[in-house]
């Protein structure tokens, strides 16, 4: 089981490679790593910017964040750590690279890795990981995605998501649904969500359709019934298809004909889980990481958050889309500088999978805090460096993990598919349009929409 | 600012502009209870029909305005106290639970920050407003009084800008915030990018330059007489001669650069430099909504106490302002 | 004396030679020239020549921008996306007039004919224009919430109307966000047509008057004859001003649904800054900017004919 995933991560790894290294040599980025490698002093003073200080409308992570800087800056007494709150969006995210003052340590999504990589807007960190003394912690498929042909490696993975179906264990049981036995596939989500609108009145199932997210969740969609968005080059579409339309088609029958998707069909992330953790929706397509904004800012009862996972389309193999989190440093860091950045990445991001005491530390210090002990995702390191984790900070852990066991049972069953190899911002954007044309328009025609949405992505690709 | 409120391309705007705003002469002030007729005369308000009607259309206008324009001020209010269930379940609940929730002020005055947003606001406007003060004094200066060959050049130039939609200039004006030609400064995420693009609004320079246009030139040849330099001509007669003009500029530009939301939107990427207009709805989705509309209400609770305070100046302003929208 | 009178006495100091331009004041009148060649030359003048530049180039800020002739207006002006854009603009600008005209002149007009209480209508009309445009959005995001317990739809459901669908329905979106702008601006156009009609010539009442004209009539024949030219330019503004509109549907629903609320502006800000694509951005805003500019030239010609 196992292997069929690493498999899968491994082809994904080699369709990402490739494209950075396409993109690598016409868009003229800095390629190749350092061949004369610079005298690094590891022990001279530096400072350095992270960003994803976590905002004070959210004092328990912000209190974590700050202590664990604290902690780190106590271990590395000539690196000085200052948080800044500045984080990756999509909508401005050009504006901030542009901007060039990014901090020296940035978390993006996956997505962005090859395009940053190409315009040289990310440092290169082979030499920076090895004096680091990082490079066995991490996953070896997961680096090949952020690495080109020649070696240079140009973030640091930390988190990957598999996407899943996210539902309210209340209303499941409201509705007379075993909320231990979540629907697992696409027929069963239709008949759960009308047998929740019947009985509770929420919606039975909502998706994201704003900001990008809804492209992001119809390509999971769209992966679930067997079919991909681009060609494995970026070059071309490839979602107008069946694999798309069965999707769309059965959004569009709980949409007109059951009634089963509630009234508002404008959602991003944030707006959906708000009105989820306050029991208006039954069931969507989300990951995992929910949990916290749904629990701990919208007072959700932990029980009620569950997660299975993603639900599989009628003729279609177990497959879910996969992202996630990498770690990027500024080009602009010395190297001293990147050096300090990836030990800081090691330090809060990673660290604690190797280290049992760290790993405990943390988990004690994140509880202590208000947050979420520990919320499971994809594994960034392997596997059973992941479940030996999990044992270490046993204790502290406030999570209902068995409300995720559906989710994580899948892991090694299901193909895991990566996000669009290029310029998959701009693509789910033109998909959000699909989504809502689906949601809004009774008499969409799915064949039409699909065809139009095409066109736009073509263009886009090709420009 | 820049997109919405600042295309003035019509030169006839800036004489309907002066035409209404009295100048060098001081405010008239009008006698009380000697009101000049509009098209009901005083004959006419005597008759009961007219006051009738006029009494029943004064109400009416009044419980609308109240309803349109306060309604939705007193309501988030109410919002801000309320629970977010309660806001959730049903909008107009107050008066059944009656609970008050005052606390969602401190939420969010500590845990969204919004004073410190406020407070960045303070900074976008203050400086807008200097910078555009330098700008369209000394601009006018020159061009009204000075008059140098090229003035005519240079007027001619400043004119121009009125007749190309701005909208032209956006991202342009975004690389050059980036980083400026021939002097490498990068103005980018730093208050400069708001505060330089924002004086350069032809409108006002040209609203200024046709008040200094009105200045008795007498007041200019006696200085000169006396020995004053064009230096000290500026600052001791011209400058303290137009407070009138300079008070609708500062006004103007205060209110757009308040209003302002895209350009800050792109040029002040962090979050600790934003403005209360760009950081709230960035802020929104990750807040409880009763504390979300605490903050909305706490971030229009200055500008409409400002407003209350100097609604003269505010009307008045607005009036003369003739075209200026926003 | 006039202000050329004035000027001409300080200038006729100046004599030819490059010293006695100098100790004449030359250098003085360069300096005072300087703020304002310093800020238009960066911040207004370059941008519009570089707009131009830019719509024949790509720009991507790594590599040196390169010619690419016509191919940003070829790629802009065979976007599916434009015909929507354009035709959802003007419908905005449309709506704008039909909401945002009528009422803040019907408004003025009987503002005007108040005398102790004017001030009271005059601050509660303007009172929305004082609240930024981006609370009043967030604002009225929650109003128009699509379920049967929004604030609109429980309103509505008061006289057995609704529930409406609001922003979520590519009919009502447009109109629904007409409706916020409306009462964000209508204030200050009432404002300014207040001031314009406090400054009508009175005596032309008392002729009207003997002549035994009504009051509506006189409100017609002489109140709004002499406000026309006030009425004529802001018509124009608001036009010309909504035709550019970005935040309301940019934060209302980011284009959607299905991009009924995609503005041309919105369009330029998705080239430039999701895309990265700054030469189809800089390309349709000269398309833009063109076309409001023959919009206002005209305009200009129709209305002085008229005149």
């Amino acid at each position: 089981m196992r292997t069929a995933s690493k498999r899968s991560l491994a082809t994904l790894a080699g369709m990402l490679t490739l494209s950075i290294g396409i993109t690598g040599c016409s868009g003229g980025g800095t390629g190749a790593p350092a061949t004369t490698a610079p005298e690094v002093d590891l022990e001279a003073a530096v400072t350095i910017t992270v960003g994803d200080l976590p905002p004070t409308s959210e004092a328990e992570k912000r209190a974590f964040f700050e202590g664990q800087v604290e902690a780190f800056m106590a271990e590395n007494p000539n690196i000085t750590v200052e948080a800044v709150e500045d984080k990756w969006d999509p909508q401005t995210f050009q504006a901030q690279l542009a901007a060039g003052n990014l901090p020296h340590v940035l978390t993006v999504a996956f997505t962005e890795a090859n395009a940053l990589a190409a315009r040289g807007q990310v440092a290169e960190l082979s030499q920076a990981i090895d004096l680091a003394g990082l490079g066995e912690q991490l996953n070896p498929d997961l680096l090949d995605l952020v690495s080109d042909d020649d070696g240079g490696i140009y973030a640091v993975p930390t988190a990957a998501q598999a996407l899943g179906l996210v539902y309210n264990r209340d209303l499941f049981e409201q509705a007379g649904l075993d909320p231990d036995a979540p629907p697992q596939t696409w027929d069963e989500v239709r008949d759960a969500a009308q047998q929740i609108t019947e009985t509770t009145g929420a919606a039975g199932y909502a998706t994201m359709t704003t900001e990008n997210q809804g492209g992001w969740m119809l390509s999971a969609g769209i992966y679930s019934h067997g079919g991909t968005v681009e060609n494995a080059k970026g070059t071309e579409a490839t979602f107008n298809d069946d694999p798309a339309a069965e999707y769309l088609e059965l959004l569009q029958a709980m949409r007109w004909d059951d009634n089963s998707m509630g009234s508002n069909f404008l959602y991003n992330a944030g707006a959906l889980v708000q009105d989820f953790s306050a029991g208006k929706i039954g069931m969507f397509i989300g990951f995992s990481g929910l949990y916290r904004p749904a629990v701990i800012r919208n007072q959700m009862p932990a029980d009620n958050f569950g997660m299975a996972a993603m639900p599989i389309g009628a003729d279609a193999e177990p497959a879910s889309l996969t992202g996630g989190q990498i770690q990027v440093v500024s080009p602009d860091a010395t190297p001293e500088e990147q050096v300090a950045a990836v030990k800081w990445i090691d330090y809060f991001y990673l660290k604690k999978f190797t280290d049992e005491a760290l790993a405990a530390e943390q988990a004690e210090a994140a509880a202590a805090s208000g947050q979420a002990v520990t919320v499971p995702e994809r594994p960034a390191i392997s596997q059973d460096a992941y479940d030996q984790y999990f044992e270490w900070i046993q204790p502290y852990v406030n999570v209902p993990l068995e409300n995720f066991s559906t989710y994580i049972d899948a892991f090694g069953e299901q193909n895991l598919l990566p996000e669009p190899a290029v310029k998959a911002q701009e693509v789910y954007a033109e998909l959000d349009v699909v989504l809502q044309k689906i949601l809004t328009e009774e008499d969409a025609d799915v064949v039409k929409v699909l065809g139009e949405a095409e066109t736009a992505v073509n263009r886009l690709l090709g420009r | 600012m820049l997109i919405q409120t600042d295309s003035r391309p019509i030169p006839e705007v800036t004489r309907a502009a002066d035409a209404a705003a009295p100048p060098a002469r001081p405010p008239r002030r009008r006698e009380p209870r000697a009101y000049e007729r509009g098209a009901i005369s005083d004959m006419d308000r005597k008759r009961p029909g007219v006051r009738i009607w006029l009494g029943i259309w004064q109400a009416l206008v009044l419980a609308g305005l109240l309803v349109v324009a306060l309604g939705p001020l007193l309501w988030l209010f109410k919002a801000s106290v309320s629970s977010s269930q309660e806001i959730l379940m049903d909008p107009f609940a107050m008066l059944v639970s009656g609970e008050f929730q005052v606390e969602n002020f401190v939420r969010a005055w500590t845990e969204v920050r919004i004073g410190d947003y406020l407070l960045n606001t303070a900074w976008v406007v203050i400086g807008s407003c200097v910078a555009t003060l330098l700008t369209c004094t000394t601009g006018g200066y020159v061009l009204s009084v000075l008059r140098p060959k090229w003035g005519a050049l240079l007027s001619g130039a400043v004119l121009a800008t009125l007749f190309i939609p701005n909208i032209v200039s956006l991202v342009p004006l975004y690389l050059t915030v980036i980083e400026m030609p021939g002097t490498g400064w990068r103005l980018l995420d730093t208050y400069w990018a708001v505060w330089l693009p924002n004086a350069a609004s032809a409108f006002l320079v040209l609203i200024v330059k046709r008040f200094f246009d009105q200045i008795p030139p007498d007041l200019y040849e006696a200085a000169r007489i006396d020995g004053a330099g064009p230096v000290r001509v500026f600052f001791s007669i011209v400058l303290p001669l137009s407070r009138p003009i300079l008070g609708v500029v500062s006004l103007l530009t205060i209110i757009s650069a308040w209003k302002d939301y895209l350009w800050p939107l792109l040029v002040l990427p962090s979050a600790d430099k934003q403005p209360i207009s760009v950081a709230l709805p960035k802020v929104a989705d990750t807040i409880p909504l009763n504390i979300q509309m605490a903050s909305l209400f706490l971030a229009i609770i200055i500008p409409i106490t400002l407003f209350l305070l100097f609604q003269k100046q505010f009307l008045e302003g607005a009036g003369t302002s003739g075209a200026v929208k926003g | 004396m006039t202000a050329e009178a004035s000027a001409t006495s300080i200038s006729r100091t100046r004599r030819r030679s490059f010293r006695s331009w100098v100790t004449s004041g030359g250098v003085t009148k360069i300096a005072f020239a300087l703020p304002l060649l310093f800020i238009f030359g960066y911040f207004s003048w370059g941008p519009i020549v570089d707009g131009i530049v830019m719509s024949v180039q790509n720009t991507n800020l790594v590599d040196d921008p390169e010619f690419v002739g016509w191919s940003n207006f070829e790629y802009v002006l065979t976007d599916p996306l434009l015909p929507k854009a354009a035709a959802n603009t003007l419908y905005y600008a449309f709506l704008a007039l039909v909401f945002g005209f009528p009422v803040p002149l019907l408004l003025a007009t009987f503002m005007a004919e108040l005398r102790g209480t004017r001030r009271l209508y005059s601050v509660l009309a303007y009172l929305p224009v004082i609240v930024p445009p981006v609370v009043a959005v967030l604002l009225w995001k929650f109003f128009y919430s699509p379920e049967p317990t929004g604030l609109f739809n429980t309103v509505l459901g008061w006289i057995g109307a609704g529930p409406f669908a609001w922003l979520n329905s590519a009919d009502i979106v447009m109109p629904a966000i007409v409706l916020e702008s409306t009462w964000a601006y209508a204030g200050s156009t009432v404002i300014i047509y207040l001031a314009a009609l406090t400054a009508v010539q009175r005596d032309l009442y008392e002729a009207a008057e003997l002549d035994g004209a009504g009051i509506i009539r006189r409100t017609w024949h002489i109140t709004l004859p002499q406000i026309r030219g006030v009425l004529l330019i802001m018509l124009l503004l608001q036009v010309i001003n909504t035709m550019q509109v970005f935040t309301e549907p940019f934060i209302f629903t980011g284009g959607g649904p299905n991009n009924a609320s995609t503005t041309l502006l919105l369009m330029i800000y998705n080239y430039a800054f999701i895309d990265g694509d700054f030469g189809a951005a800089t390309a349709l805003s000269v398309l833009l900017a063109a076309f409001l500019g023959l919009l206002s030239a005209g305009y200009f010609v129709a209305t002085r004919r008229l005149n």
